[in-house]
Parts: C-alpha cells; structure tokens; sequence
C-alpha cells in the first residue's frame, strides 16, 4: 500500500519529477509529431504518386511514344485482373495564360472519361457536377444553359460551359484577326499555375473573376521522328480554361496542363500519318507515350505487370517498328516508376529512427538523472521504510513505479500534445507564417501543398510504449541503488 | 524513579522473562586505516516490560548497539536472540517483518516523510505491514487508531498538517505515534530528546514513562543525559565497547 500512496505523493508534491514528466512529455510530442508528419508524407507521396499514374504504366522516356498503342491496350483490357487502361499523351510545352503568365508546362493528353477510372484527375477538378448545377441556374442565356448543360451531361470532359458568343465577347479583337475564339477547345490547369491558393479545408480558392474567360495559348513541343528536328512549325493552339485541377502533388500542380488525348494527339502529330512505300499510301500507326493501366482489387501487382509485359512482348515480336534498340517500352508498376525516390525517402526514415533513438536515449539518460537526484534526496526516506519494514524490493518498486507513473502520465500528455499539434499543424505553419515570415514547409520541397496531419493508431500505440519503458529504463539504476541502501546508512545520510 | 541495576549485564536473565538478549556482540567500523572497535563484547537481556536506558558519550556505540539490537544493522560476532530466535542469521524477510510488527523506533531527527500529513505518517507503519486489499479493508480501523493514538499525544488539532508546519516535540511525538502504531514489544529510542529544548524534552520522557507505567511498554534508550537516563528502570552505560551497570 505504502508503494503506491508514496509513489502518488511523490509525484503531486516533488517538483522535480515534473521536470522528468515533461522530459518525456516533450520527447513523445516531439517523436510523435515527426514521425506522423513523416509516415503521412510517405503514405501521402504513396497515395498520390499511385494516383497519378494508376497501377502499372507501359512507357518510354522518348516524348515521340510508340506505335501499336490501340492493340496493345485491347489485348491488356482483356486480360483477367485489369480494371481499366487508357493511352496518355505526355510532352512539354509553352502557355500564354490570359496574355499575362508565360511558363513552360507538362502537358498531358487524357481521355477524361477514362481518366475516371484512372488517377485523381476527376476527382480533384475544381468545378465538380453539383458546382456547374448550382451555376446552371445563375444563367439566363439559353445558349449559355444548353452549353452548361451538355458539360453537365458530359462531366467529366473538356466541354466548355459557355456558349460561343460569351467566349467571342471575352475575346473581342480575335475578330479583327480573323480568329474564330469560339472554335477553340478547353484546357485543364493546375491549380497552382495561375497562382490559385489553397483555403483552409483543401478546397482551391475561387477568384472573383470567372476562370472560364481565361483563355491560353499552348505550343507544344513535337517530337521528330526524323534526323532533323523541325522547330520551325511549332503548331500554336487558343483554348479555353475549363477547369482547374489538384492532384495534391505541388509539382505536378504547378506545371501541368490537360488537354485532349485526341486533340494533342493530332497537334503532336502522333495520329496515323501517311506516308509512301512500294508507291503505296500507306498510314503510320498512331502513338502515344503511355499506357496507364489499374488493376481490379485483389489483384497481384507483380503478376498483373508481368502480364502487361507479356502483351508488350508480343507487340514488339509482332511489330518492326516496335524494336528499337535504344530507349525499349518498359512495363513498371508505381512503385518502380517513383522506386528511386521511394527507397531515397525510406533511407530517410532509417536515419530519421536511428537519431530519435539518439533523442530516446538521452530522454532516458535525463530520467535517469532525475530519478538518481531523486533517490538521492530521499536516502533518509529510505531509511526511515526500511526501519519501519519496508523490504528493498518494495523501496525499488517505488522508484520504478514511479518511473511507470512518470511514463505513463508523460507519455499520454505526449499523446495529447502530440495529436493536438499533429491535428492543428497546417493551421499553426498558416500562423506561423503570418506571424513571423516562418514557411517551415515549403509545397516545392516536400511535393505536396499541406502538412500531413494524421497520427496513426499504430505509431501512437508505440511511441508511447517506447516512452512508458524508457521511463522505467531510467529509473531501474536509481531503483536498484535505493534498494541496496542499508537502513543504517540510509539514516546517517547527509 | 530510577533505580540501580542490580544484575550484572553478563549475567544471564531468567529465561521466561526475557524478551531480547545479546550475546558478546562485537563490531568494528573500518575508518580509513584505522579499525575502530566499537562494540567489543557486549551482553545485554532485556525483560518484558523493561524501561532500560543505555548511557554513553558521543560515538560510544550507544547507537549501533540500539541499530543491531533493533535489527537495522548486523554485528560482526555475537547474537541478538528476540524470543529466543536469533535474528541476526534471520533472513531479510523476516527482519523486515519484526521491524514493522515487533519493534517501534523513534530517533533524535524525528524522520517523518516531508510529503506525508501527520496522520498519514502515523499510518506509515501499517501500510507498509498490509497490502493493498488488506489495507483498504482495514482502513477505518487503522484510521481511528492512529487518530487515538494522536489525540492521546495532544495532536488531533494537526492530523492534516506537514512535518514542516511542527515544531520539534510535535514532530517527535508523532514519530511516537508512528512508532507505537502497530503495537510494537519492544520501543527503541535513540536520543528521543536529543533535538529538543529542555521542557520539550521532559514532555517527551513523560509520555514514555507514562507508556511504559500505564501500558507496561517494553522501552530500550540510549542517551547521553545521566539526567533522562536516570528515569529508566534500569541503566547501563557504554564506555570503551563494554556495556557495565550505571554503578560499575
């Protein structure tokens, strides 16, 4: 009875021990903090990186692509496990953005019916179905509503949602260049190309003037298939901003631009050409530069690539113009596509536990400072239990449950401090930065454009447990002494 | 009050009365180089209901001899038989066990716990004797004997007050408390009355006589005041390791 009644008491009443309570409290808040913000970043990186791409991809590095697309993709939709496939154009290219931003940007041609299927896309889009709704019944003009409405009806696409004498008012002097502005496509851009900001709650800010009157200028890069490249007929294409899109993932929301597989397709030249051979006229087949492939839920990735690898093969058996020798179609999965920087981030996390337990180990180093000052102090204490009784098991139980006590209560005020921070951090780096000019986390840097703010259950659970046996670690030395101590000795302590 | 021994200490007491004997006890603290023979041959029985106080000078060995008797230290040679069992081959269980049920100490600084109100060091000695079931069960109980035992030592006004806010013959008095909680055969006293001023100190020796009169409390004391130790039933003086009746 005696061990718990002192081991309460001397955790209200002795100060000291406070200092060894907030030791570990501020070593569990500050593990837990780190390493939720790392692991969220890492299953962030994962989560986004997987949607970007889907599953597996079959590619080539050569923005000119590859040839025999179309059947490869029929042959990997039929087989047992894919879920969905869909070709992608990816190449480079200029913007001219409302006259007033010129940038160099990705540009990706997508199906966006299909892209539904595939990646985060669709899903991050700022103007989503019930947006363009709500928008539907602001308009008066017929022709505007019957554009709105087959955008609705076509959602997702490239629609646009304005009729063609609302864009040729947005763009009064084409006319005089004999531009018909009407005719031009839509385009999506990320987010952070325009400099769109992120409102608290992850929505993307809407300006106060109406994004589908900005209209771009896109040169895209095109690729040669000759010896030659042919720069000077880089095709210029007008479009109309029909959307805004967040993948999460700054960088690719800060220099990437939608459009059209088709359309790309045919300004790249990448669609069927024709050419001579044997005085025949003959087509070029069309190419493309991806294939982005999901799979069904439950399906083997590694067996699934395998698969897709096998159909490839058989392209480049089938075809001559399949086999070349530098730069072959390669099949991966996601985690091979980003496996540099995947195994990069995971050294890291090797390294960023080997120095926490540095920190864990001078946490208990500290506590174990504490509690021998505390044992210490209390010789005379000591000795008093023991004349009265008090066995040496029982003094260094004390000491050790007091080290549990200071364990648990530091590590469970970690936990709180810990989940409060963690739950709070993008809103504490928003004031941080408002503040005091500190931006501690920098979109360019780590990828994404908000701190991961998740704890997971698991890492809470061992962080804790860490900090409850490093408190008893430390106090096991002190203890051990406190039980050795005769009482005689303990009594004529000084 | 006193009165004179009249046997000599190496004379062996009557077995039926005799609650604890010593037996050529002899112990040596190293020093640095020097050996010093504290106790060299010290043989001592102590009778139920016995108020024996131990005279000696400063560093005599009074102390250690009341430690070893008192089973908080060990001899070198020699035993201290306790009912006749000779606890000083006793296992540290048991030792442990007679400190708390058998054996009450008080000492000259008081040791009170600092962090404990008085009624919680009163009930320090039957926590450490129950567990916590047992102690929780006889909680009530315990409560109410430790409030007597306080009231009876005229300190039931200060039951929640800190060791910090007493003065000396309070804080000694609780220790008596303390002491006396668990019904102990034999009281040791070690210099009760050394920290505290003279009246002070005669209140002390009145409620130990007055527990050795009225409850036939067996008390063992060292001192170094011939006065105070005059007031016991019996008196042996310390000098040079050698225990010797007050008159020898």
């Amino acid at each position: 009875m005696y061990k718990l009644h002192l081991i309460l008491k001397y955790l209200r009443k002795r100060r000291i021990a406070w200092w060894a309570l907030a030791a570990v409290t501020l070593c569990t808040t500050m593990v837990l903090v780190v390493i939720s913000v790392m692991s969220g970043w890492m299953s962030m990186f994962r989560t986004a990186y997987h949607g970007l791409e889907g599953d597996i991809t079959v590619s080539r590095v050569s923005v000119s692509g590859f040839p025999h697309y179309q059947e490869m993709l029929d042959d990997i939709r039929r087989l047992d496990g894919v879920d969905a496939a869909m070709p992608v154009i990816k190449t480079y290219g200029l913007i001219n953005v409302w006259g007033q931003l010129q940038d160099g940007v990705q540009v990706e041609g997508v199906g966006l019916a299909q892209a539904n299927k595939i990646g985060n896309l669709v899903q991050g889009l700022q103007d989503q179905e019930p947006y363009l709704r709500d928008k539907l019944a602001t308009l008066a003009d017929p022709a505007d509503k019957a554009a709105m409405q087959k955008a609705i009806d076509d959602f997702p696409s490239f629609d646009k949602p304005r009729s063609d004498d609302w864009y040729r008012a947005h763009m009064p002097h084409a006319d005089t260049r004999k531009v018909n502005v009407a005719n031009w496509p839509g385009i999506i851009l990320g987010y952070a190309i325009i400099g769109l900001q992120r409102e608290k709650g992850g929505a993307i800010e809407r300006p106060s003037f109406d994004l589908n009157g900005v209209w771009v200028h896109l040169t895209p890069l095109v690729p040669s298939s000759g010896s030659m490249p042919d720069l000077s007929n880089l095709p210029v294409q007008g479009f109309w901003l029909v959307n805004v899109s967040r993948t999460g993932v700054y960088q690719v929301d800060s220099k990437t631009a939608y459009v059209d597989f088709e359309l790309l397709q045919k300004l790249l030249q990448m669609d069927p050409q024709p050419y001579t051979q044997d005085g025949q006229q003959k087509l070029t087949s069309a190419r493309a530069n991806q294939i982005r492939i999901n799979i069904k839920p439950g399906a083997d990735l590694l067996k699934m690539a395998g698969k897709v690898q096998e159909v490839v093969d058989a392209a480049r058996n089938r075809y001559e113009d399949m086999q070349t020798q530098l730069d072959p179609v390669k099949v991966e999965t996601w985690e091979q596509r980003q496996g540099s920087f995947l195994n990069a981030v995971e050294h890291e996390k090797v390294l960023l536990l080997f120095l926490f337990g540095i920190i864990s180990l001078v946490a208990v180093f500290l506590i174990f400072c504490i509690f021998y000052m505390i044992v210490a102090e209390k010789t005379r204490d000591i000795g008093i239990l023991k004349s009265i009784g008090a066995s040496s098991g029982g003094v260094a139980m004390i000491f050790l449950g007091y080290g549990l006590v200071i364990g648990i209560v530091g590590g469970g005020l970690g936990l709180l401090f810990g989940f409060l921070v963690v739950h709070n951090i993008n809103g504490i780096h928003e004031w941080l930065g408002r503040t005091f000019h500190i931006v501690v986390w920098d979109p360019k840097t780590y990828l994404f454009d908000t701190i991961p703010n998740q704890i997971s259950a698991e890492n809470a659970i061992w962080i804790v447990s860490i900090a409850v046996v490093s408190s008893v670690l430390g106090a096991i030395l002190p203890a051990m002494r406190a039980a050795r101590l005769q009482p005689v000795e303990s009594l004529r302590w000084e | 009050m006193s009165r004179t021994d009249t046997t000599s200490p190496e004379q062996p007491a009557r077995k039926a009365d005799v609650i604890l004997q010593a037996m050529a006890l002899a112990r040596t603290f190293q020093m640095g180089d020097a050996k010093i023979d504290v106790l060299k041959h010290v043989d001592l029985a102590l009778k139920a209901g016995e108020f024996v106080a131990i005279e000696g000078r400063s560093g005599s060995g009074k102390s250690t001899l009341l430690h070893i008797m008192g089973a908080l230290d060990t001899c070198d040679s020699g035993a201290v038989l306790f009912d006749g069992e000779n606890i000083s081959t006793m296992p540290g269980r048991q030792r442990n066990r007679l400190r708390n049920q058998s054996f009450g100490f008080i000492f000259q600084f008081y040791y009170l716990l600092p962090e404990l109100n008085v009624l919680e060091n009163t009930l320090l000695a039957p926590m450490v004797g129950h567990g916590v079931g047992d102690f929780l069960a006889k909680r009530g109980e315990l409560r109410r004997r430790a409030a007597e035992l306080l009231a009876q030592l005229g300190l039931s006004h200060r039951l929640k007050h800190r060791p910090g806010h007493l003065s000396g013959g309070e804080r000694q008095r609780v220790a008596i408390a303390r002491a006396l909680m668990n019904r102990p055969r034999i009281l040791f006293a070690d210099e009760p009355t050394g920290n505290l001023d003279g009246e002070t100190g005669r209140q002390i020796m009145d409620v130990l006589e007055k527990l050795h009169r009225e409850q036939n409390q067996t008390i063992v004391m060292v001192t170094h005041d011939r006065g105070l130790a005059r007031e016991a039933d019996r008196v042996l003086v310390l000098r040079n390791g050698v225990l010797a009746s007050a008159e020898s």
